[in-house]
C-alpha cells in the first residue's frame, strides 16, 4: 500500500477527527473539575485557620466560629459506620465468592446489593429515620451511622467480591492441596491475596460517605453544640454546610466553604491513597 | 518404515539412511560378483578393479554413521526409530567388513596368479560357496529393505549351509596340499581366501539378526536357532 | 488389566475400575492402574487424554467443584479414598500436590512453608526453623533463600518458585507427591533442576507426574502409563515402553507418528 492512495488518506483524516474530539471532550471535563477546584480553593481557602478546628459553630447572628464540632461528629459518626460496615461488607464477600457463589442465597444478595448501590440516598435517611428515628423518639448519631453504613456496605462487599475473583483459582488450589480447611483458605491465602484491592474498596467506600448529605438529615440532624454523646443528635459537615451555605450571616457562608473544602481535600486524599496503595502491591 | 512421523522432516531423514545403506549393500555386491569373477577367470584386471573401489565403501561407512549419530541427537528416537537406527549403525559395520572381506578375496586372487596358478588347485570348488554367499548377501539386504523377518530366519540357516562347505572345502585342500608340497602357497591363499566367503556369509547373518531386531525389539545375536525362531513366530 | 506389570514392588496406590463424569461427560473409562511406593509413575498422552483428570483424582481435588465426581476405587494403603466419608482435608495433608503454574503464598517465604505444617502440627519455634530448612534443603533451594527467608515469597524467579511450591508440599511429610507439568513453565535449567529433585525425592515419596513432554517421562519415570481418550492404554515399566510397546497406538505417540 502506497502512502499515497486514498484509502490511506482518508484513514489517517478519520484517525485525526477521532483524536481531536476525545482531546476536546477531556479538555472540557478537565476544565469542569478545575473550575470546581478553583472556585472551591478561592472561596473556602480563607477559612482554612487555626480557629476552625478550635471553635464550635456559631449561634445566628454571632462572629467567628469554626466547626469543631462539625469535624468531630462527622468523625465519629463516620468512624463508626466504618466500624461496623467492614468487617460485615468483608465476610459478605467473602461468603459471596467462596461459599456461595452461585448458589440462591447468593445470586439473591447480589441483586439485593446491586439495588441497594444504586438506591438514591435519602431513600435509605427516611428508612433509617422510620425505624430508628421515630421509634427511639429522638434523632441521633448512632442513626446516622446506620444510614452511611447501609450505604458503605453494598460497596465493600461488591468490591470485596470482585477483588477476591482476581485471585486466581490455582493460588486456592495449591493452599487446599496441602490439606487446608475452606475458611483458612479463604481468609489466610485468598484474602491475603486481595488484600490491597480490598482496602482500596474501603478507602473508596469512605470517600463515598464522608460526604453523604441527604440521609444524615434525617438521622443525625445537626447540633449546634459540641457533643459526643451519639445518642443524641449531633453535628456533621455535611448538614452544617446545607445549613450555612444558604443563610443570610457572612460568616456561615465563609464556614460552609471552609467546610466544603475540607471534605473535597479528605475525599482527595483517600483517592490518592487508594490509587498509590493498590499500586504498590500490583508492582510488588 | 511405514507410517509417516508427524515431522516429515524426520522422515526424511530416515530415508535418505535407509537409501544410503542399501546404497552401500549394492556396492558391497557387485564388489563380491566382480572378485568371483575375477577367481572364476583369474583375471588380475578385475581383481584389481575391486581394490580400486573398495575406498568408497568405507567412505560410505563414515558418512552414514555421522548421518546416524546426527538423527540420534535431534530427535531423540526411541522405540521401533531407535531400534532401526541401532541396528542400521550395525549393518553398515557389518557391510563395511564384508567389504574388506572381499578386497581380500581378490588380493588373495592375484597372489594365486602371481605364484603361479598351480593346475588342478580345486578353486572352481569355491564356486558353489561363492555364489552361496553372494546370494545370502542380495536376499539380506532384500529384507531389510522390506523387513522382512521370514526370510532373516532362512538367512540365517543358510550361514550354517556355508560353514559346511567351508570346512568340506578345507579338508579337500589339505588333501591337495599333501599330494604336492609345491603347491602349499598358493593353496594358503587359496584358503585365506575361501575364509573370506565363509566371513561374507557370517556379515550377511549378522544384518539378518539386525532385522529381527528391529521387527521384534529381540536381540538374536549370539541365541541358538530355536530360540531365534520362535522369536520370529 | 492391560499389561499391569506384576513387579516385586509395593503399591502406594491401587486403583480399580475409575471412572470420572464432567457433569454428563466421561473424562474417564475404566481406569485399572498401580502406583507403586517410592517410585515415579508418568502420565502421558494427548491434549484431554484424562491424565490430569487422573491425577487430580488421586487426592479428590475434583471434589471442590460440583458437578465433577469419581466412581470406582481408589486404594491409598488400603483404604478407598473415593469413599463419601473420607476426609478430604486430612487425604491432602497425606497427597500432596504441585501445580504447573508456581503458586507461592502472598507471604514471606518462611510462611509459606509454615502455613501447612501450622495446619496439622503443633510444633515450637525452634523446630519450625529447622522443618522449614528441611525442606527448603530437600527441594534443593535452601542455599539460595537461607538469606531472605523474610522476603515475600513472589520475589523469587520461576523456576525458583516452583521449587518453594515444592519445598511447601515436601513440608507437611506426605506419603504421596502429585506433580502436574510441575515444568512446563520453566526454562531448561530450571526444568533440569527440578527433575533432579524428583529422582532424589523419590527415595522417600511414592511420585505421580503429569508430563506432556515424553522426553521428560522418560527421563524421570520409573512407570508409564499411556491414555488416550479417557482410557488407560499402555503401563509398564518405563525402559519397556520407549524400547519396545506393546501396543501399536502406544507406539505411535512416543514416536511422533500420532494424529
Amino acid at each position: 500500500m502506497t502512502p499515497n492512495s486514498s484509502l490511506y488518506q482518508r484513514r489517517k483524516r478519520a484517525n485525526w477527527i477521532g483524536l481531536t474530539l476525545s482531546m476536546f471532550a477531556m479538555t472540557l471535563g478537565l476544565i469542569a473539575l478545575l473550575w470546581i477546584l478553583f472556585v472551591l480553593f478561592s472561596n473556602g481557602l480563607a477559612a482554612l485557620e487555626l480557629s476552625l478546628f478550635t471553635n464550635d459553630t456559631p449561634a445566628p447572628g454571632s462572629v467567628g466560629g469554626g466547626l469543631r464540632n462539625a469535624i468531630v461528629g462527622s468523625l465519629m459518626i463516620v468512624g463508626l459506620a466504618v466500624l461496623v460496615s467492614t468487617p460485615v461488607g468483608i465476610l459478605a464477600g467473602i461468603y459471596l465468592t467462596e461459599f456461595g457463589d452461585t448458589s440462591k442465597t447468593a445470586e439473591f444478595t447480589r441483586f439485593v446489593t446491586d439495588i441497594m448501590l444504586s438506591a438514591p440516598s435519602i431513600v435509605l435517611g427516611l428508612f433509617v429515620y422510620a425505624i430508628a428515628v421515630v421509634t427511639v423518639g429522638n434523632f441521633s448519631g448512632y442513626a446516622g451511622s446506620l444510614a452511611l453504613s447501609l450505604i458503605a456496605i453494598p460497596v465493600v462487599m461488591r468490591t470485596t467480591e470482585n477483588m477476591l475473583r482476581l485471585v486466581p483459582g490455582s493460588l486456592r488450589e495449591a493452599a487446599f492441596a496441602l490439606g487446608a480447611p475452606r475458611w483458612k483458605v479463604s481468609t489466610m491465602v485468598t484474602l491475603r491475596a486481595a488484600k490491597s484491592g480490598v482496602i482500596t474498596g474501603l478507602l473508596l467506600a469512605l470517600a463515598r460517605i464522608s460526604g453523604e448529605t441527604a440521609p444524615l438529615l434525617f438521622t443525625a440532624l445537626n447540633n449546634q453544640f459540641f457533643s459526643t454523646n451519639m445518642g443524641a443528635p449531633m453535628a456533621n459537615l455535611p448538614v452544617v454546610i446545607f445549613q450555612f451555605a444558604m443563610s443570610p450571616y457572612e460568616n456561615w457562608i465563609q464556614l460552609a466553604w471552609g467546610g466544603a473544602l475540607l471534605i473535597t481535600l479528605t475525599v482527595l486524599l483517600l483517592n490518592i491513597m487508594a490509587r498509590v496503595f493498590f499500586r504498590e502491591k500490583v508492582k510488588a | 518404515m511405514s507410517d509417516k512421523h508427524i515431522s516429515s522432516q524426520f522422515d526424511v531423514e530416515l530415508n535418505s539412511i535407509s537409501t544410503h545403506v542399501l546404497e552401500m549393500g549394492g556396492l558391497v555386491e557387485s564388489q563380491l560378483h566382480q572378485a568371483i569373477y575375477a577367481l572364476v577367470h583369474m583375471s588380475t584386471e578385475t581383481a584389481d578393479q575391486v581394490l580400486d573401489n573398495e575406498r568408497r565403501i568405507n567412505e560410505m561407512e563414515l558418512s552414514i554413521d555421522q548421518e546416524i549419530i546426527s538423527t540420534i541427537g535431534r530427535r531423540q528416537p526411541t522405540a521401533r526409530d531407535l531400534r532401526f537406527l541401532m541396528a542400521i549403525s550395525r549393518t553398515t559395520q557389518n557391510l563395511e567388513r564384508a567389504g574388506d572381506e572381499v578386497a581380500r578375496i581378490a588380493r588373495m586372487v592375484k597372489s594365486i596368479i602371481q605364484s603361479g596358478t598351480p593346475r588342478n588347485l580345486p578353486t572352481s570348488e569355491l564356486r558353489l560357496a561363492a555364489d552361496l554367499a553372494s546370494t545370502m548377501l542380495r536376499k539380506t539386504l532384500d529384507s531389510f529393505a522390506r523387513l522382512d523377518t521370514s526370510t532373516a530366519v532362512d538367512i540365517i540357516k543358510h550361514d550354517y549351509q556355508i560353514d559346511d562347505e567351508y570346512n568340506g572345502f578345507l579338508r579337500k585342500l589339505i588333501t591337495y596340499m599333501m599330494e604336492d608340497p609345491r603347491t602349499i602357497s598358493p593353496s594358503l591363499d587359496l584358503l585365506f581366501l575361501a575364509k573370506s566367503i565363509e566371513r561374507v556369509g557370517d556379515h550377511a547373518k549378522n544384518i539378518a539378526e539386525q532385522i529381527i531386531f528391529v521387527v521384534k525389539g529381540e536381540d538374536v545375536r549370539h541365541s541358538p536357532l530355536d530360540q531365534l525362531e520362535s522369536v520370529v513366530r | 488389566m492391560p499389561n499391569t506389570p506384576t513387579l516385586p514392588v509395593k503399591n502406594a496406590i491401587e486403583i480399580r475400575n475409575l471412572t470420572f463424569f464432567y457433569g454428563t461427560f466421561k473424562g474417564l473409562e475404566g481406569v485399572n492402574l498401580d502406583i507403586a511406593e517410592n517410585k515415579v509413575t508418568a502420565f502421558i498422552g494427548p491434549s484431554g487424554c484424562g491424565k490430569s483428570t487422573l491425577l487430580r483424582t488421586l487426592n479428590r481435588m475434583y471434589s471442590l467443584y460440583p458437578g465433577q465426581r469419581a466412581e470406582g476405587e481408589i486404594n491409598l494403603y488400603g483404604n478407598n479414598i473415593l469413599d463419601k466419608n473420607q476426609d478430604l482435608n486430612l487425604l491432602r495433608a497425606q497427597v500432596g500436590m504441585v501445580f504447573q503454574k508456581p503458586t507461592p503464598f502472598p507471604m514471606s517465604i518462611y510462611d509459606n512453608i509454615a502455613f501447612g505444617i501450622r495446619l496439622y502440627e503443633n510444633l515450637s519455634t525452634a523446630e519450625m526453623d529447622e522443618r522449614v530448612e528441611w525442606a527448603l534443603t530437600k527441594a534443593a533451594i535452601w542455599g539460595e533463600v537461607k538469606d531472605k527467608l523474610g522476603q515475600n515469597g513472589l520475589s523469587l524467579s520461576g523456576g525458583q518458585q516452583q521449587r518453594l511450591c515444592i519445598a511447601r508440599s515436601v513440608a507437611v511429610k506426605p506419603s504421596v507427591l502429585l506433580l502436574d507439568e510441575p515444568t512446563s513453565a520453566l526454562d531448561p535449567i530450571s526444568t533440569g533442576k527440578v527433575e533432579e529433585l524428583v529422582h532424589e525425592l523419590k527415595k522417600d515419596y511414592t511420585i505421580a507426574i503429569v508430563t506432556h513432554n515424553m522426553q521428560q517421562a522418560a527421563r524421570c519415570s520409573d512407570f508409564t502409563a499411556y491414555m488416550y481418550l479417557g482410557k488407560l492404554v499402555e503401563f509398564g515399566a518405563t525402559e519397556q515402553i520407549f524400547f519396545k510397546p506393546q501396543r501399536t497406538e502406544t507406539e505411535d505417540y512416543i514416536t511422533g507418528r500420532f494424529g
